[in-house]
């Protein structure tokens, strides 16, 4: 390496491009990173809404959910209790069900806490094992999860009112699903009294008879009745909720618009530093630089731009992200997940966007000639 | 060298050129004439605006002429496409204008590899042959100074010595000296003299001063677009 100290590359020329503006070139990056920053944020708050239904799904090792049909949210489901436990048990692939009801509600000074009723005996609640204290027994105990426990400072033996009633702490549990842990756990038949739902549940969990077709599973099912629908995963979640759709297409809308501002942004950029080269780029084509070689310096120069750009909006994406789950509210429903993809869109993105902006100020600068360039003396 | 030239025809060879500009009503060059021969030291002399360095940027092919013939090295610049071009400028050719010569953000030594970018020779090579050329020009000393910190002598030499970066057979200069006192412009006058007695290189320089003017092979008078027929025009 030492020996080619002094070496002129077309990347260190590049280089020195940008650092000759450093102001505008640090700007530049902060406004690309901007977008990178509400991709990053919003695909890694989707993806971990995404994992948490895949798990909400499988809880207690169940293998599908069973929701009234043609509702727009999973919370509208509302299905009669006996009749749909009898369907279900009647199919063959069917082991058990465990019937759950949800509710949101403001409980102990936190405005949006879940409420849902399970029955003791049923696989969920028997097969799980509190981090402390003990599962419910009777109609007036209650768990919490870990999240709400520690939000609302109780623990097991405290008492807690809910819409007027009060409850002993039995337990407090802690399941891989965020907005489980920041929810409370009631006796089902004590919560449909509660919330004057008699006889009537959200969904039922169903374990599935080993080995038992899941899609074969889902097709009997919902054909038993057509009011009725089987999810496996968070991939047909939308045949209960639209909000997963929803998230996803706002979190395109957001990367899209993120991309243009970004292109706006460095092709504004890159525009007034191929102008203000105009007799450099003309003195470089002067001494025998192809068009191609002119081109490339600017997209590389660009690139620079847009990776610089994603570093920086990675970490603070990242960091926002990170905020979600500080604060009080949002800390009850999200858990976002770092993994690689969104990260590597957001590269993908920052360097499509930069090279983007960049196309319109490099063809510029092939249209330089050298002639025009240098007679301004 | 004569497997490159076509029948003892001279190294830069014009016929008729013509140059017009805003819509014809600037004629740059109006049927001009000339032969170069090669390992020729020209000077082009004439009055401001009698386009002198129209005809230089038509032989070192960053503009074309409307009409007339330019053959240099025994290839028509015309039939050129667009990436022969660009090749006989970084290759061929070796250009030095008065002024701005230099990117002003990169250093002597970076400056003079410029044009070697585009014929893939080492890295190490580059700096190596940079080194050398700025020896030759008497700057290897100033090699890491930026174009601002150098005076407008030693930036001309920088200038030369990156003309000279990929061997050109032809060295072309547009007033070099146009921008320095009289001793400075002497210097480099010498210095451009030298090199081409030693590199066998063909050398046309454009002047104003008459004194430069006269120390080279045979000087060129245009007027008008047009070079001024000389009785004798190959006396030494
Ligand atoms: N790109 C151009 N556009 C318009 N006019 C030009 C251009 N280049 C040269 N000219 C004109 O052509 C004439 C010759 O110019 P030039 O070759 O630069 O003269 P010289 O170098 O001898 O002073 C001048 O009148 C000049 O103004
Ligand atoms: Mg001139």
């Amino acid at each position: 390496m030492l020996t080619n100290a002094g070496a002129l590359t077309l990347l260190g020329m590049t280089r020195r491009n940008l650092f000759r503006q450093r102001v505008r070139t640090l700007l530049t990056v902060m406004g690309v990173s901007l977008g990178v920053v509400a991709i990053v944020a919003f695909h890694t708050l989707m993806r971990g809404v995404w994992e948490s239904v895949e798990i909400a799904i499988s809880t207690g090792g169940a293998d599908l959910m069973v929701f009234k049909s043609g509702v727009a949210a999973d919370l509208f489901s509302i299905l009669d209790e006996q009749k749909t436990r009898d369907l279900l048990e009647a199919d063959e692939h069917v082991a058990e069900t465990s019937a759950c009801l949800f509710h949101i509600l403001p409980i102990a000074g936190q405005p949006f806490t879940l409420l849902f009723g399970l029955h003791a005996d049923e696989f969920v609640v028997r097969d799980s094992i509190p981090v402390s204290g003990r599962r419910i027994e009777g109609p007036d105990e209650i768990m919490l999860g870990v999240i709400a426990a520690k939000l609302m400072e109780k623990k097991a033996g405290d008492t807690l009112i809910i819409a007027g009633q009060t409850f002993t702490v039995a337990g407090v549990f802690e399941t891989e699903v965020v907005f489980y842990n920041g929810g409370i756990l009631m006796d089902l038949e004590r919560m449909q009294q509660l919330i004057d739902r008699q006889g009537l549940v959200t969904a039922f969990l169903v374990k599935l008879k080993e080995g038992a077709d899941r899609d074969a599973a889902v097709v009997s099912i919902e054909e038993r009745d057509p009011d009725v629908v089987a999810v496996t995963g968070a991939a047909d979640y939308n045949k209960v909720d639209r909000g997963l759709d929803m998230g996803n297409d706002m979190v395109w809308l957001v990367s899209i618009m993120a991309i243009l501002i970004g292109s706006i942004i460095v092709m504004n950029t890159m525009w007034m530093s191929v102008f203000e080269r105009t007799r450099e780029i003309g003195l470089l084509r002067a001494v025998g630089w192809s068009s191609y070689r002119v081109t490339a310096m600017v997209l590389i120069e660009a690139t620079f731009v847009g990776i610089m750009a994603c570093i920086v909006g990675s970490i603070l994406g990242a960091g926002l992200a990170e905020l979600t789950t500080v604060l009080p509210v949002s800390q009850q429903f999200n858990s976002p997940v770092y993994d690689l993809p969104p990260f590597l869109l957001a590269l993908a993105v920052a360097v499509t966007l930069s090279l983007l902006g960049a196309a319109l100020p490099a063809w510029r600068a092939t249209r330089i000639s050298p002639v025009e360039a240098l007679r301004y003396e | 060298m004569s497997d490159q030239q076509t029948n003892g025809q001279a190294l830069i060879h014009a016929r008729g050129l013509v140059k017009h500009y805003e819509d014809g009503r600037v004629v740059a060059l109006d049927g001009l004439d000339l032969d170069i021969a090669a390992g020729e030291f020209v000077a082009i002399c004439g009055p401001s605006g009698c386009g002198k360095s129209t005809l230089l940027h038509m032989i070192s092919g960053i503009d074309r002429p409307d009409r007339g013939q330019l053959m240099v090295a025994g290839r028509d610049l015309a039939t050129m496409s667009g990436g022969e071009t660009d090749h006989y400028r970084a290759t061929v050719i070796g250009l030095v204008f008065q002024l701005h010569n230099l990117l002003v953000n990169l250093t002597a030594l970076e400056n003079v590899q410029v044009p070697m970018l585009t014929t893939g020779i080492r890295p190490r090579e580059r700096v190596e042959r940079a080194r050398d050329l700025l020896d030759r020009v008497g700057l290897l000393h100033r090699e890491n100074a930026l174009p601002p910190t150098l005076s407008g002598g030693e930036r001309q030499r920088v200038a030369i010595a990156r003309a000279l970066a990929n061997d050109p057979r032809i060295l072309l200069a547009d007033e070099p000296t146009g921008a320095l006192d009289s001793k400075n412009g002497e210097r480099l006058f010498e210095l451009l003299v030298e090199l081409q007695r030693n590199a066998d290189m063909t050398l046309v320089i454009v002047t104003h001063d008459q004194h430069l003017a006269d120390q080279a092979q045979r000087v060129v008078h245009m007027l008008d677009g047009r070079a001024i027929p000389e009785p004798d025009a190959t006396t030494r």
